[in-house]
């Protein structure tokens, strides 16, 4: 903090020194009246937080105020009422909605009720496993085996099918659930291949099986699996057959014989379980559960395409950025890597375009929904691509951009120019203003008003931000110096300075950061590369 | 308060929670509407929701396994049980359901139950229960709410409150509430209210009291909706009808959004004559820049205008089609006398001799170019500002209408009975009190700009009351009597756009540093003549 005790005509509301009381009663009328104004106590937060702004609306103002001040004749009082229009309010502050999450209690809610069917599930599974991996294959040998694993509900009781409720009989005969041992008809039983409960019980054998059966039909005839492979292969296929015969003989049930349908179904038990329905159900439930993970080509598609998407929305406000420091005809960044980055960003969108219509047009096999959504995702990538194609303003010819640069330096060499003389007037004005003000410990630099004073003496620069600051941020020295901007680029180069040689690598740096469109980078080192420049300039001072 | 912005927040805090991933939309019919009158369907595909169904289409929806669904719902019996079995056999991948107000314990546990196969990811609830019309205008569309006796029926007065309860919460307000003391129907939902807040105090704990919800009804003003509208909103509801902020005109549907038509939302409020005018100026713009040269009396001009030079349609956005529009509403003003007939109806809210009014209406009656509507609205006026005159001619009126409209004499009666002399709590027509007399005077003083919009709402009144501290007539639920600055208007009954320009208005000079109170108008539907004696019809 300021601990240098301060006096004269102080304004107490901000701190400033204003010489003689009818300056600094000018001053008060006209930067601290409107508090007394609103006397709207409803607004107290809204104005709390306009109050930071307006401090700072404030500081830039009490500049040009000093400026009119020192003009006017101090004969001349300007009016002090002030009956402007009123102010309008800001937007209101729109508070989020209240919502309530119920998330937790539908979770514990959904466990409770889960956990039964899950235990049953597993149970199923753990039979299933026994089944599929053991037993001989001998069918009647076979039948005991199965009853050993699950115990089957006694015929006898039975008298309907549970499932259908027709009455058994010679046509009708009872069959049983192989995981549950529950009776039923013929028509209400359901078949599970091996292969799907290879699925279940064993994931990663079965999904090789899977793959390998894949290379085998897309004719991939040189990569030859190897025999443990081939030999689960055989088997998978000659299961798949029988199942594809099963299912042909099932459909012929009701019109075909029923002993010879009997007969090969006894030979298929070997390869294919019979099941109920509720069974079936949840090994379903849990098969679809394993498979959330395996995502269809489209999502695929889709992610690449909302990556792209996203590195283009980060490369063309960089591209802009250059574009418009190039087209302004600074130097920050060389014409060449402008050009690159844009051939980049054209890429980038013609790589968006042509991903997005694949998706589009890829929708042979997918239902109405599907298609609908695939033309709605082109369509809203065409949107975007048209936002930023928009933005992205062509650049500069070598010649043109060589004229720019031309222009660019006369430009700030004027705008340097016209700042030292404004900053020599102020100065000459505070030194005026102040003279009749006893001045107590005078060398502090925060003080504002005193550091100018001392500077002037000291012939220092003073603080950066007592000086106005010209359009792009560059700070005016206060006397003559040395501006890169007015020198052939050699001649700097030549100067064998660490600092040059420092700033020649941020510039490398920020080529790099802005080819890599990381836009808050390049926010930074362009921060840095100004601010070096500017030492350089006052180096070349001394 | 601005409930668009805050619908929109919440739906993008909705899609939000779902991640990235292609997503699919799934509302019931009167989601739909919040939605869509918040939110163009092309700008939440920006977030990656490139489908958008109803749960209870009638159509099956393909399943579709690798999309994300974002279901956003009333929690009603029935979008419960569509649930259920949409979760016993999951179409998507994963589900986030939101519902748009409380949902009770037991419908969690129904979908919980049936969610076997745990592909729902969130369950929220996103308090938005109502359809965001414009910053300050809220709706449900619900209309004929009475039963016979004008007391409300059951269901109405449960999604009365829900809309209400809703609407706090979105807003995040914690009112005091008065009500109008003359309806019983107000009394008993600001009882309910006040219940439900005290009961989900935990929902309420963050919102602000810095509010008063007001209940009144519609028995207490029932002119409003009677008279022909001259601005432009509530004119173009008045001849044509808007529904969620579209409007059909020659087989086209338009959107009136405040979000997306900037001509719209500063013309909302403007007299017709301004519209015609601020077409006029655009387009004499547009002909200086192309160096056209084309006479522009009229509307049918500039209509001609529009289509013959279509690069204007390209600078000019939505003024294009707001030329339609305008065009179709002149085209109807013409056909209907509605500039003799708005006149009568404003002499006879304003200074309204008898005599000389029942000519006035006797002879329009008898016109041919008279709607049916309009000598309806004229009879039902007269009945209302004369009812007590012991001259008046009703019975005799209404017999003349016999021939055009025969639930006439049935309309009049309902709406004697619904908002006739007795049932009002203050005089609608003025003329009674020595205030009254001056404030017509100042008027009279300063020069009746426009003939046709001499008629002030009702609310106007209230609202003014309410600045200054005056509700006698509206007592507190409660005993919370802070003054407060913001306030929420609730109609039943329904809420017009006269009322609806007015609130407009006021936020507007609030908004330009005048003061006043931010005030939201809420209301079961939005009527306009027709709807209006409709539901009288039927009572």
């Amino acid at each position: 903090m300021d601990d240098v005790v301060r006096q004269g005509f102080i304004c107490p509301f901000c701190m400033e020194d204003f010489g003689d009381f009818e300056r600094l009663q000018r001053h008060v009328d006209d930067e601290h009246s409107e508090n007394a104004d609103d006397g709207d106590i409803t607004d107290a937060v809204v104005q709390n937080v306009r109050g930071l702004f307006d401090k700072a609306k404030r500081g830039i103002k009490k500049l040009d105020a000093k400026i009119s001040i020192s003009e006017l004749p101090t004969e001349v009082t300007r009016p002090l009422v002030r009956s402007g229009p009123p102010r309008p309010l800001p937007p209101d502050v729109i508070p989020r909605g209240i919502t309530r999450s119920s998330t937790n209690e539908f979770r514990k809610l959904r466990d409770e009720s889960i956990n039964e069917s899950a235990i049953r599930t597993n149970m199923l599974i753990i039979r299933l496993d026994r089944l599929i991996n053991g037993g001989p294959k001998d069918p009647s040998k076979r039948r005991e085996f199965e009853r050993e694993i699950v115990p089957w509900l006694d015929d006898e009781d039975v008298v309907c099918c549970p499932l259908c409720a027709a009455k058994f009989g010679l046509t009708r005969r009872k069959h049983h659930c192989r995981l549950c041992g529950r009776v039923l008809c013929h028509n209400c039983s359901q078949f599970l291949s091996f292969l799907s409960a290879r699925k279940l019980t064993n994931p990663a054998i079965a999904f090789q099986m899977q793959e390998s059966l894949a290379s085998l039909n897309s004719d991939a005839v040189e990569n030859i699996p190897k025999s443990s492979k081939q030999k689960l292969i055989s088997i998978t296929q000659q299961s798949m057959d029988r199942m594809k015969n099963l299912i042909g003989k099932v459909q012929t049930v009701t019109t075909g014989d029923d002993v010879s349908v009997s007969s090969l179904l006894q030979q298929e038990a070997t390869e294919c379980l019979r099941v109920c329905g509720s069974c079936l159900n949840d090994l379903h439930r849990r098969e679809n559960m394993m498979e959330q993970g395996k995502a269809p080509a489209i999502v695929e598609q889709y992610d690449h395409l909302r990556n792209c998407v996203g590195e283009l929305k980060q490369l063309v406000p960089t591209y802009v950025r250059l574009a418009t420091s190039i087209n302004n005809g600074e130097t920050m960044y060389t014409l060449k890597s402008a050009e690159e980055m844009r051939q980049k960003c054209l890429e980038k969108q013609r790589h968006v375009d042509v991903m997005s219509k694949r998706i589009a047009e890829e929708s042979e096999d997918c239902g109405i929904r599907e298609q609908q959504m695939r033309r709605n995702i082109r369509a809203t990538t065409l949107q975007v691509l048209q936002g930023l194609i928009g933005q992205t303003t062509s650049l500069p010819s070598v010649e043109e951009y060589a004229k720019l640069v031309r222009k660019h330096k006369e430009e700030v060499a004027k705008q340097v120019q016209a700042a030292r003389e404004r900053s020599q007037l102020a100065s000459d004005r505070i030194l005026k203003a102040s003279t009749s003000m006893p001045l107590i410990a005078s060398n502090s630099s925060n003080n504002p008003s005193t550091s100018s004073l001392s500077s002037l003496n000291s012939s220092k620069s003073p603080p950066t931000r007592k000086t106005p600051e010209v359009d792009d941020g560059w700070v005016p020295q206060q006397s003559k110096s040395f501006n890169p901007f007015l020198e052939d680029d050699e001649s700097i180069n030549s100067v064998n300075s660490p600092l040059i040689e420092q700033r020649d690598q941020i510039r490398g740096f920020l080529a790099q950061a802005a080819s890599a469109g990381k836009l808050d980078e390049v926010e930074m080192l362009e921060r840095n590369l100004k601010e070096i420049e500017e030492i350089i300039r006052n180096i070349g001072l001394e | 308060m601005d409930i668009l912005v805050s619908c929109r927040q919440m739906i993008k805090e909705m899609i939000n929670l779902s991640g990235t991933q292609m997503k699919i939309f799934l509302m019931d019919k009167e989601t739909t509407s919040i939605i869509s009158c918040s939110y163009a369907q092309s700008e939440i595909m920006q977030k990656e929701v490139y489908l958008f169904d109803r749960l209870d289409s009638k159509v099956a929806r393909d399943s579709i396994g690798h999309l994300k669904c974002i279901v956003f719902v009333r929690p009603t019996a029935e979008n419960i049980a569509l649930l259920v079995s949409e979760l016993k056999r999951p179409r998507y991948n994963q589900y986030y359901i939101y519902f748009s107000n409380v949902v009770n314990k037991f419908d969690l546990k129904s979908l919980a139950e049936a969610d076997e196969n745990e592909v729902v990811r969130e369950v929220h609830e996103f308090f938005m229960d109502g359809i965001a019309l414009r910053k300050d205008l809220n709706t449900i569309n619900l209309t004929r709410i009475y039963e016979q006796g004008f007391s409300l029926k059951q269901t109405a007065a449960e999604r009365i409150k829900q809309s209400i309860i809703a609407l706090l919460l979105q807003l995040k307000k914690n009112p005091a509430i008065r009500y109008q003391a003359s309806s019983s129907n107000c009394s008993k939902l600001a009882d309910e209210v006040s219940q439900v807040i005290r009961r989900e105090n935990t929902l309420f704990e963050t919102a602000q009291s810095d509010v008063v919800l007001l209940i009144l009804e519609r028995s207490q003003d029932v002119v409003t909706p009677l008279l022909n509208q001259w601005t432009y909103e509530a004119m173009i509801h008045e001849l044509i009808g808007i529904t969620n902020n579209r409007v059909n005109v020659e087989n086209q549907s338009m959107v009136l959004s405040e979000l997306y038509d900037d001509f719209f939302t500063e013309n909302i409020i403007s007299n017709f004559g301004e519209i015609g005018q601020n077409i006029k100026t655009l387009i004499s713009e547009f002909q200086e820049q192309s160096k056209i040269n084309k006479n522009l009396e009229s509307i049918s001009d500039m209509k001609k205008f529009v289509e013959d030079y279509p690069q204007f349609k390209k600078i000019s956005g939505t003024v294009t089609k707001h030329v339609a529009l305008v065009g179709e509403l002149s085209k109807i003003v013409q056909q209907n006398n509605l500039l003799e007939i708005s006149e009568v109806e404003q002499s006879i809210v304003a200074d309204g001799d008898h005599s000389r009014c029942l000519e006035r209406i006797r002879n329009l009656v008898s016109n041919s170019r008279t709607t049916n509507l309009d000598a309806v609205r004229l009879v039902l006026l007269y009945a209302l500002k004369f009812e007590t005159n012991p001259n008046n001619e009703i019975s005799s009126l209404i017999g003349s209408l016999r021939l055009r409209d025969s639930t006439a004499s049935r309309v009049a009666a309902n709406i004697l009975k619904y908002g006739g002399q007795s049932k009002r709590s203050a005089d609608l027509f003025g003329g009674g009190s020595t205030i009254e007399i001056t404030r017509k005077f100042m008027k009279g003083l300063k020069g009746v700009e426009n003939i046709y919009t001499q008629h002030e709402p009702y609310i106007k009144k209230v609202v003014e009351q309410f600045i200054r501290g005056k509700m006698d007539n509206y007592p507190l639920m409660g005993n919370d009597s802070s003054r407060q600055d913001n306030l929420i208007i609730y109609m039943v009954g329904g809420a017009t756009y006269e009322e609806a320009a007015y609130v407009r208005s006021m936020n507007k000079k609030r908004q330009q540093g005048f003061g006043g109170p931010s005030i939201i108008l809420s209301s079961n539907c939005m009527l306009n003549t027709k709807s209006f004696i409709d539901d009288l019809s039927v009572m």
